[in-house]
């Protein structure tokens, strides 16, 4: 009844005072209850308020811009690596890295996980066998090729992802292989140029913070660290030349029977490294198998016994203190000399020699009788001045210093051996470089594997007039009459001088005999351009002269280097003529 | 007198909020593009890098070689084979 007399009076526009409701008695207490009600619940707003803006904000506010910023990592790409006239010799390109959460792959359907193991180059047990795993991120293959990497997207198996990454690859493979190196599976340089360039090589990565979209585009840069990229390297290397230098290596290393080789060019006016190859060596694109003896840089971490390539410095140390001359005359005779309790040899007995006759012919007696006129310590100093013994400042990771003991320690026949080149352990590129002082008018310059823009000024060692002395000594070397008479160059005047050393293992002289058959040189005479030195390491054929072995590769190498770089022919000499009884030569 | 004023800076404020709109639609707009133009030279860059390397693998010494020896049936240059021309100094 009240009720419906409620409604009747608003809809007849009764007003309020007059309204019915407001004659009903209701208890005072109800109201305040009403009223309190709304009071706490106003309270619980404010402390709801606070609780948000005051001590969650961080949390919120992360999660907040967690749905709408992002941070992105921009990747930097690995400096190429180019030789000196901008041949790609290592670049780096994306590839993918496939990853998986094996719990989520394994229950994809049996067909699937088949092909994808054909994808990835694998067996099926294979995949299952790195899928068996309690972890929840596996990487399934690195480095796969972007055409694979969508295929394996195309499959659509569910757990299965992949992350950017670069992949290093080697145009040349094994040609320049110990030069340029190789880095890991992470971009980091592990060896040769690679290693020691990584710091300047490698790029920075940036990072950069956007806010995207419902749609996930980005719409806006938040702040942004550049990436760098690494710098680009050009090499001292000549592509043309290495590959000369590296075939006609491997064609001696095959037909001499031999373990190894090395050979090394530089360039005479600038100390650069023209090319510089080892055998064995290796693909740096496919390092599955590899062994130490494919990884070993000869040229730089080899020591040897160069034997008597070693003469001429003995030889250009006593012309330049004028305690001979080149026509000073020297006995050899009988082909033994005693220097206290041991005896010296050669060869052949060659009688009466001429200094200029003693380099010819390479004897050790002539050789060692010049040492012996002089203090130990001048020829200490001569080594250790050209980088015998010396840590080399290349910039090449593990280059040896070499071994020559101090002065003060040096008996008689040990100044009389180490001047013919035995109890002294050097490595083929700091023999290369030593000869700078013969094909340079008596100046040595530092060696370079970096192209070089400007000429580097030298530092004297002898005279230019004992340079020019013993480099005629060193020509006659190189002559029919000579030790090497194999490493003549048709069109060119060439000097060099051989060298066979025996092998020491664990400390003394390996039985039955083994050789290193060496070979030192530069050519053209006149104005020498390049100088090569050339290993073969125990060549087990029935030669094993550095003369018969190494000065064939010599003279090869210079024939076609010396013609690629159009450099003018100095001689009229065409045809060869090697004697088919070589003359004798001495350890 | 106060109406019109109010009027016309209400009407200044429209027209600035409006513009505000556009300029922010525009700045996406462009940035979008700017993006696709960024990675279309990203990826123009890799291509480059891997054309660069494609010269290098045609350009190999090794394979000169091959192909000069094989199939040109071409030998290397002896120097008894070559005619050297001096020029004559003046």
């Amino acid at each position: 009844m009240t009720r419906g007399a409620t409604r009747t009076a608003a809809a007849k526009g009764v007003p309020f005072s007059a309204s019915p409701v407001l004659a009903v008695q209701l208890p005072a207490w109800r109201s305040r209850f009403v009223l309190f009600v709304l009071f706490a619940a106003f309270c619980a707003l404010v402390a709801r308020a606070l609780w948000l803006q005051g001590i969650s904000t961080e949390f919120l506010q992360k999660q907040g811009e967690l749905r709408y910023a992002r941070t992105l990592e921009l990747p930097a790409t690995r400096g190429k690596i180019t030789d000196r006239n901008g041949q790609v010799l290592a670049s780096s390109l994306p590839v993918k890295a496939i990853w998986a959460i094996p719990e989520d792959v394994l229950q994809a359907p049996k067909a699937k996980l088949a092909e994808l193991a054909r994808l990835l180059d694998m067996s099926e047990a294979e995949l299952r066998n790195k899928l068996d795993s309690d972890r929840s991120f596996v990487y399934l293959k690195r480095q796969v090729e972007q055409e694979t990497a969508d295929q394996i997207a195309k499959l659509g198996i569910d757990g299965i992802d992949t992350r950017k990454e670069y992949k290093r690859f080697y145009p040349e493979a094994d040609v320049t292989a110990h030069v340029v190196g190789f880095t890991s599976v992470e971009d980091a340089g592990q060896d040769g140029m690679e290693l020691a360039q990584q710091k300047n090589l490698a790029g920075m990565t940036g990072s950069r913070r956007v806010i995207e979209d419902r749609m996930g585009r980005i719409i806006e840069d938040e702040a942004l660290r550049e990436p760098h990229d690494g710098k680009d390297l050009a090499l001292s290397i000549d592509s043309k030349i290495q590959y000369i230098a590296f075939t006609k290596l491997k064609e001696a290393v095959e037909k001499y029977q031999a373990k190894a080789g090395g050979i090394v060019v530089l360039d005479v006016k600038t100390g650069e490294v023209l090319a510089l190859a080892n055998l064995p060596t290796y693909d740096p694109n496919n390092r599955a198998v590899l062994t130490g003896a494919q990884l070993r840089n000869r040229v730089m971490t080899d020591m040897f016994e160069p034997g008597s390539t070693l003469k001429p410095f003995t030889i250009a140390l006593g012309l330049e203190t004028n305690r001979i001359t080149p026509n000073s005359t020297f006995q050899t005779a009988p082909g033994v000399m005693m220097v206290g309790p041991s005896p010296i040899h050669d060869s052949h007995p060659h009688g009466m020699l001429t200094v200029s006759e003693i380099i010819q012919h390479s004897s050790n007696i002539g050789t060692a009788k010049i040492a012996l006129e002089m203090p130990a310590q001048e020829m200490w100093n001569m080594f250790t001045t050209v980088g015998f013994g010396q840590q080399p400042k290349f910039g090449f990771p593990g280059a040896v210093a070499g071994r020559v003991r101090p002065f003060k320690s040096w008996r008689p026949i040990e100044q009389a051996t180490m001047s013919y080149g035995q109890g002294i352990a050097v490595s083929l590129i700091q023999l290369a470089r030593a000869y700078m002082i013969f094909a340079r008018d008596g100046d040595e310059i530092p060696l370079s594997f970096q192209k070089v823009d400007e000429l580097p000024t030298g530092q004297r060692v002898i005279s230019e007039k004992t340079a020019r002395e013993v480099r005629a000594m060193l020509e006659n070397v190189v002559s029919p009459a000579g030790t090497a008479p194999k490493a003549q160059v048709p069109g060119y005047r060439v000097c060099g001088k051989t060298g066979t050393a025996y092998k020491v293992v664990n400390g003394t002289y390996a039985m039955p005999r083994r050789y290193i058959g060496s070979f030192a040189g530069f050519a053209p005479a006149s104005n020498p351009r390049l100088i090569i030195a050339v290993m073969i390491d125990e060549p087990s054929g029935p030669l094993h002269f550095g003369g018969d072995v190494a000065a064939p590769v010599f003279a090869e190498v210079a024939a076609s280097a010396l013609r690629s770089m159009n450099v003018t022919p100095d001689s009229n000499v065409t045809n060869i003529v090697v004697p088919t009884e070589a003359a004798g030569e001495e350890m | 007198m106060s109406g019109r004023v109010n009027f016309v800076l209400a009407l200044a404020l429209v027209l600035c909020a409006l513009s505000l709109v556009n300029a922010q639609y525009q700045a996406r707009r462009l940035f979008v593009e700017l993006e696709r133009s960024q990675s279309v030279a990203r990826q123009l860059e890799v291509e480059w890098s891997q054309l660069q390397l494609d010269q290098s693998r045609l350009g190999l010494h090794s394979r000169i070689d091959a192909l000069a020896r094989q199939d040109l049936n071409m030998v290397p240059v002896t120097h008894d084979r070559t005619e050297y021309l001096t020029v004559e100094a003046k």
